[in-house]
């Protein structure tokens, strides 16, 4: 994933900052444990979409 | 009439995504070269193009600005984003699903914010110029075009009934002066406001949004049994007793977040 676009991606919930999984597949926001999956290269940064995770 | 869920716009939009790449209503080019001569972007710039669609506006600005994101609602629609930027050989955009109204980027993020005959979908289009604003940094510029209705409250409900047939995820299509207010109240200084004519080729409009054939034919009966005024206001073509197109305004907004 672009660094630059990683850097200014935010949770769409609480705009704080997002990381990427070791594998590229997901990113998470550790404030809500929301999980954002990555598909085909586009994140997909919906609120409705999102899982939680432990 | 309660306006759709965002899952029911994904879905009507997911469906028909590949007719808003090639859709001449979009791609059309009169009103953008207007943003483009207002916004006055450089290769510095970080752009975003929010409820990008088929991707028009975002691969059209490509090449003015260092790079560009390109956001919508529908994952679909932004696999035909992507590919309008690759016969485009636009080397510099990325793709985000993201929701207009909770957009998932850093505040002050964007340079320059655009948003191209997309908020009549927005179900709160307040919440969503917020947005905008929020992820625009201080003293950049945000650029909106949308469908726009008249003062007379009669062609108003006429145009925004006629979409809501024709769309499921139409919601409304804004005057002006309410256009002007929600800008205003978000903390948008104007710099620009204008209107500009747009004409429909009726059977690609009528068939875009993937209704069945009875209701493209009742639409087509609305346009054909309009009112007087609204027949001329709206420049409704008829030939041999079918639709030949339509015209409506597109409004144009330019302004600075203070």
């Amino acid at each position: 994933m672009d660094e630059e676009l990683l850097e200014i991606l935010a949770c769409p919930k609480c705009k704080g900052g997002l990381r990427l999984t070791p594998e590229e597949s997901e990113l998470r926001c550790e404030a809500c444990r929301l999980s954002y999956r990555i598909d085909d290269g586009i994140p997909i940064l919906l609120i409705d979409e999102a899982t939680t995770y432990e | 009439m309660k306006p759709p869920t965002k899952r029911e716009t994904r879905d009507q939009f997911a469906g028909v995504a590949k007719r808003y790449r090639t859709s001449i209503d979009h791609s059309d080019a009169d009103d953008r070269e207007i943003l483009r001569s207002r916004l006055a972007m450089d290769p510095s710039h970080l752009l975003l193009d929010v409820a990008t669609g088929g991707g028009h506006t975002a691969a059209e600005f490509s090449p003015d600005v260092r790079k560009v994101v390109a956001s919508d609602l529908t994952p679909e629609m932004l696999c035909e984003a992507r590919t309008l930027s690759a016969e485009r050989k636009c080397r510099n955009m990325s793709f985000v699903a993201a929701d207009a109204e909770s957009l998932p980027f850093a505040s002050e993020a964007f340079d320059r914010v655009t948003c191209r005959i997309a908020p009549h979908h927005f179900p709160d289009l307040p919440a969503a110029v917020r947005e905008l604003l929020r992820v625009t940094r201080s003293g950049g510029l945000v650029g909106i075009i949308d469908s726009v209705v008249p003062d007379d409250p009669a062609l108003d409900a006429f145009l925004n009934g006629v979409e809501k047939v024709r769309d499921p995820s139409h919601v409304r299509s804004y005057r002006i002066e309410e256009w002007n207010e929600v800008l205003a109240s978000a903390g948008l200084f104007l710099l620009h406001v204008s209107r500009a004519w747009k004409e429909h080729p009726f059977a690609e409009w009528v068939s875009r949004t993937g209704k069945p054939q009875e209701v493209q034919r009742e639409i087509e009966s609305l346009f054909l049994t309009a009112f007087p005024r609204a027949r001329d206001y709206y420049r409704v073509r008829i030939e041999n007793g079918k639709v030949v197109s339509y015209s409506d305004e597109k409004g144009i907004f330019v302004g600075r977040k203070t």
